[in-house]
């Protein structure tokens, strides 16, 4: 984080790479900051974020939304498990 | 939502993907900035995308280098619409007249609503209105409110403030009643008590002031009964506020004709509706036959057709309820004659009289083919309102 960063009290995750994940009522998922996709399948994803690898386990997972930085999935999540690198 | 919407007007692509490497796929439009939505799995090689139409074609490309297969399943969004519409020429025209017509229409004024009028009748501001150059059927951009509001200002004195407002097609006009107020006295203000009433006097107390007439006095409308000053004899003339109660005997005539035979017509019960359309001006009836009853009375009751709240479009239903009416000849004799005109005569002369009914005598006279009545009450009123005058 910058000085200038911190003077102005910009939020830490607009300003850096640092991934955030939100889940909404265990079954929509709000990936921001992530880097690429590694798997997918309906039952499994596998998405690389800057530092670390994130595995999400459900049913019917769906990919409702792309853009550059954040990933929507939808589906019902069962589990959720991070790989630090 | 906006996405969407911009989506939807750019057009959007169902497409199927087939491949072994279709992560790579998906990361590599992701880096060219070609962005996928909707991505379902459908079966372990196949996956269901949604893409833009404008990147198809470099998303083919990147297919190609990662082996997979992009089929285009239907398009959806404007463009695919247009294509789609594009060879029904009459559909087409016919929608954009359409569009044209409601446009045109939205420049004329289709109803004129009256708000806040409580004692005067809106129609008669309406008919204003229209003498005025403000009607149903004008051209928005011609409406002249302020000549309106000022020819009306100056006509009528029960309006204090008046207001056209053009909403849509709806020409509203708040009306402010002007409220006609008691005129106040003070207390040191000089007044006269005078007549309002002709009569003879019955009694006559003055609490301030000198009075001018005696009781069996017979006074005209206007007279002056207690004056407001008084007389000593070392005081000289002092001026004051009358005050003071004067009652008279006052006499109300009224007559009234009633007809010796006398047609009755009474509603059966039973009723018809029917509808018609109407142009502004020009009417439609839905309707071939006649009323199937002999004798009737209609009923229109009319509705306007409204697009929005405010939006009112030259079109309006019309319903016509027709009621069977029968008629009864009655034949009136002298003694139900005299009630009938009594009855006839009280109602109206309810409204006038406020004080006492001491009296009340009936006259009855026989024409050929009708009654004459004639009622005459004698009340004791209170008859003295103060009026102010200046030394």
């Amino acid at each position: 984080m910058s000085k200038f960063d911190k003077l102005f009290e910009i939020p830490q995750e607009l300003v850096s790479e640092i991934p955030k994940v939100t889940i909404l009522g265990f079954e929509k998922l709000l990936l921001e900051n992530y880097k690429y996709i590694l798997e997918y399948q309906d039952v499994f994803i596998r998405v690389k974020m800057k530092f670390g690898i994130i595995n999400i386990y459900g049913v019917n997972l769906e990919m409702i939304e792309m853009t550059k930085d954040d990933l929507i999935i939808m589906g019902t999540v069962e589990s959720i498990e991070f790989e630090k690198l | 939502m906006l996405k969407r919407l911009i989506n939807f007007v750019l057009g959007y692509i169902n497409v199927e993907i087939e491949g072994y490497y279709i992560e790579k796929f998906i990361n590599m439009c992701k880096r060219k900035e070609i962005f996928l939505w909707g991505i379902r799995k459908q079966k372990v090689t196949v996956l269901k995308a949604k893409i833009a139409k404008i990147d198809i074609e470099q998303a083919k490309s990147i297919a190609q280098e990662n082996q997979c297969i992009i089929k285009i399943k239907n398009q959806k969004g404007f463009p695919g619409l247009w294509k789609r519409y594009k060879k029904r020429k009459i559909f087409i025209i016919s929608f954009f007249l359409l569009l044209g017509m409601v446009y045109l229409s939205s420049k004329f004024i289709w109803n004129i609503e009256i708000q806040g009028t409580s004692k005067i009748n809106p129609d008669e501001i309406v008919k204003e209105a229209e003498d005025s150059g403000l009607k149903v059927g004008m051209l928005k951009c011609k409406v002249d409110a302020e000549s309106f509001i000022n020819k009306l200002r100056m006509e009528r004195t029960d309006i204090s403030w008046l207001g056209v407002e053009i909403k849509g097609t709806n020409a509203i006009i708040k009306v402010v009643e002007a409220e006609e107020k008691p005129e106040m006295f003070d207390e040191n203000d000089y007044c006269n008590i005078i007549a309002n009433k002709s009569g003879e006097i019955t009694k006559i107390y003055a609490h301030s002031g000198t009075p001018l007439v005696k009781e069996g006095d017979v006074v005209e409308k206007g007279d002056v009964l207690i004056a407001g000053w008084m007389e000593g004899n070392f005081t000289g003339k002092q001026y004051m506020n009358g005050n003071g109660v004067v009652k008279a005997k006052i006499k109300y005539t009224d007559s009234e004709k009633i007809d010796k035979k006398e047609i009755k017509r009474e509603r059966t019960g039973k009723k018809e509706n029917k509808i018609s359309i109407k142009f502004n001006n020009f009417k439609i009836n839905f309707y071939k036959r006649l009323s199937k009853f002999e004798k009737y009375d209609t009923i229109y009751a009319e509705k306007k057709l409204q697009l929005l709240p405010n939006y009112y479009l030259p079109i309006s239903f019309i319903e016509n309820t027709n009621f069977e009416i029968y008629e009864t000849e009655k034949i009136n004799d002298y003694s139900s004659a005299k009630l009938q005109g009594e009855e006839v005569i009280h109602n109206k002369m309810d409204k006038l009289i406020h004080g006492e009914i001491i009296d009340k005598s009936t006259d009855v006279i026989e024409y050929d083919d009708y009654y004459k009545i004639t009622v005459m009450y004698e009340v004791i009123e209170k008859i003295g309102t103060k009026e102010k005058f200046n030394i």
